[in-house]
């Protein structure tokens, strides 16, 4: 408990860390799609590893198509989204400096 | 990912799907993260993760009294009720003889004496060439684990106890006194400790009076009276109106095996549970005598009155469709077991987990019985199929004497029915705590999580030899 609660509060600083060092503009929906993501991917770690525990073949790869694949889907959505925006932003900076140069 | 798969079934000793998935180190132990995970995503809507059973350990008995695990502990999802699922009309219920079931005279009673014989001898016929060929599940060293756990199944029991122990009188102090509550908590926290997995407590009183049978397992007559002391003697067993409490326990089964019925080897987990309740018995009838009290148990397991009525009417589970009780910790995979004393008990109360409403839909254990006895219809019913079953209970109910005539016929005690069952699978895993929680709460999804049942591939499975590759944990409590 206490681990996988200090892991999760290290990946979550030092994400928090790495978009104020870029400077990335993350909206409130972004963050809300990501947690999604994110609870849906633990979700789908937790049952497999319960059911490849109790030896069931079909069981783990079940949970792995059907939450994994919606947790991965959000997950990309989560960072796809700022990061096209962010180089978006950058290109647009990078046209109006030349503009200017 | 496939790492993860094969760590798990790497440290289960279950090397060939370890090999399948590749090979995985870790420095955390699987336990440590499952848990870890489970109550990691509480606050993400996992709350109801299982808790993981250890043998409790105490220094006195007022650390018995305070500890965790004296209380009733169940899942938050667990709504108890003033009346049971399973409708019950007191006027129409009467006690009931054990002999007219099917482990006595019932299955003669409904076959007739020749087809009995002729089931015996198909049964016998069929183990000596299952043997002869190898039969997957049902080779030699299956019939040895078989046999070896059924011979001790039954232990003798003593209705009375033994009476080993000192009483108050004999120590010259007086007897252990607290209130129902207390008593309650002391009470499961040395069953606990004695191997019980839940214990329920139901006061006796004219109704429920009627769940002891008339006639014992063995035929002894069974007289509730206003009388000092309980009696036993060649023909009946007397418990006093004073002992108003009843005790209903469960012992917990192997999930593992429970799956792999109705194979020979995986018949040891039920042999194993029914031999374990009397070994409970026998101690704790000691110590209730040594606190001052009277305890009575069952001369055998099944014995004195009906496991399921005091299980429901107690809270311990559900009806389903099978007749048998739904446990919400561990649905069908435990052994029930009761007791009768005089010490002021706490009763518990029934409990709805949307059990029957899930069976109504479910129909799974119907469909795939191999005696096709488990009613399919959709409604309970008031209408008992034969004399071995008693009226009084809207249930469903199953063609005794075709399910008894299979296990005849096969040499096993079948239970396919709890090895298919939705409800029966370990808690380990988050789906099925959010699956049981919701169907406790609406019925909408029940359709649902009966076709996710076979799509997860759940349930029993019929690579009986893959048994001898298994480590299994102690009793194979998994
Ligand atoms: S024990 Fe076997 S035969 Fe009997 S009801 Fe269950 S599945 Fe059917
Ligand atoms: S298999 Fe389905 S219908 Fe049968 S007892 Fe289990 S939940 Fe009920």
């Amino acid at each position: 408990m206490f681990l996988i609660g200090m892991l999760v509060g290290m990946a979550v600083l030092g994400l928090v860390l790495f978009i104020n060092h870029r400077n990335i503009d993350v909206r409130w929906y972004e963050w809300l799609i990501g947690v999604l993501g994110f609870g849906f991917l633990l979700f789908t770690i937790q049952n497999v590893m319960a059911a490849a525990e109790g030896y069931w073949e079909t069981a783990p790869l079940v949970f792995l198509w059907l939450f994994g694949t919606p947790s991965l889907v959000l997950l990309i959505i989560a960072v796809l989204l700022p990061w096209l925006r962010h180089r978006g932003k950058n290109r647009k900076g990078t046209v109006a400096e030349n503009a200017q140069g | 990912m496939n790492h993860l798969v094969s760590f798990a079934f790497e440290k289960r000793g279950h090397k060939a799907m370890a090999k399948k998935y590749g090979k995985y180190h870790s420095t955390m132990s699987r336990r440590d993260f499952m848990k870890a995970l489970g109550l990691g995503g509480a606050g993400l809507g996992m709350a109801s993760m299982a808790p993981v059973v250890n043998a409790p350990a105490y220094k006195d008995m007022d650390e018995v009294l305070s500890s965790s695990e004296a209380g009733l502990k169940r899942p938050s999802w667990v709504k108890e009720v003033d009346r049971p699922t399973a409708e019950i009309d007191w006027d129409l219920f009467e006690r009931f003889d054990y002999g007219e079931v099917m482990f006595v005279r019932g299955f003669e009673k409904a076959m007739g004496e020749t087809y009995v014989r002729w089931a015996s001898q198909v049964g016998r016929e069929n183990t000596t060439r299952w043997l002869r060929q190898g039969k997957p599940g049902f080779t030699l060293r299956d019939y040895a684990l078989d046999r070896g756990t059924a011979s001790h199944a039954f232990p003798a029991a003593s209705f009375l106890g033994h009476r080993r122990s000192p009483t108050p009188a004999s120590l010259g102090v007086s007897r252990w006194e607290g209130t129902p509550e207390e008593n309650s908590r002391m009470v499961r926290g040395i069953m606990r400790l004695l191997g019980a997995d839940d214990i329920a407590i139901v006061e006796l009183d004219e109704n429920t009076e009627k769940l002891f049978y008339t006639f014992d397992t063995d035929g002894k007559k069974i007289n509730i009276e206003h009388v000092t002391n309980p009696d036993e003697g060649e023909d009946y067993r007397t418990i006093p109106k004073r002992c108003r409490w009843v005790i209903v326990y469960t012992i917990k089964m192997s999930y593992e095996l429970v799956r792999r019925l109705p194979s020979w080897s995986a018949g040891a987990t039920t042999y194993l549970g029914y031999a374990q309740g009397p070994f409970l018995q026998d101690r704790f009838q000691e110590v209730i005598r040594t606190l001052g009290y009277t305890c009575l148990g069952e001369s055998r397991p099944n014995a004195l009155g009906t496991s399921t009525g005091f299980g429901v009417l107690g809270g311990l589970g559900e009806m389903s469709r099978i007749e048998h009780q739904i446990t919400p910790k561990r649905g069908l995979s435990v052994r029930v077991f009761k007791m009768v004393t005089d010490l002021p008990l706490e009763p518990t109360k029934p409990i709805n987990t949307g059990v029957m409403d899930f069976c109504r839909t479910c129909k799974k254990c119907a469909e795939l019985c191999p005696a096709n006895v488990i009613s399919s219809s959709t409604e309970t019913t008031w209408e008992v199929p034969g004399p071995y079953k008693r009226p009084g209970v809207r249930s469903w109910f199953k063609i005794d004497p075709r399910c008894i005539s299979y296990w005849r016929q096969t040499g096993t005690a079948c239970g396919f029915c709890f090895a298919v069952c939705p409800l029966t699978r370990p808690q380990s895993s988050s789906y099925f705590n959010a699956m049981r929680s919701t169907i406790s709460r609406t019925t909408a999804f029940n359709g649902a999580f009966r076709r996710m049942d076979d799509m997860l591939g759940w349930g029993a499975r019929k690579d009986y030899e893959s048994f001898w590759d298994l480590e299994f944990p102690v009793y194979g409590w998994d």
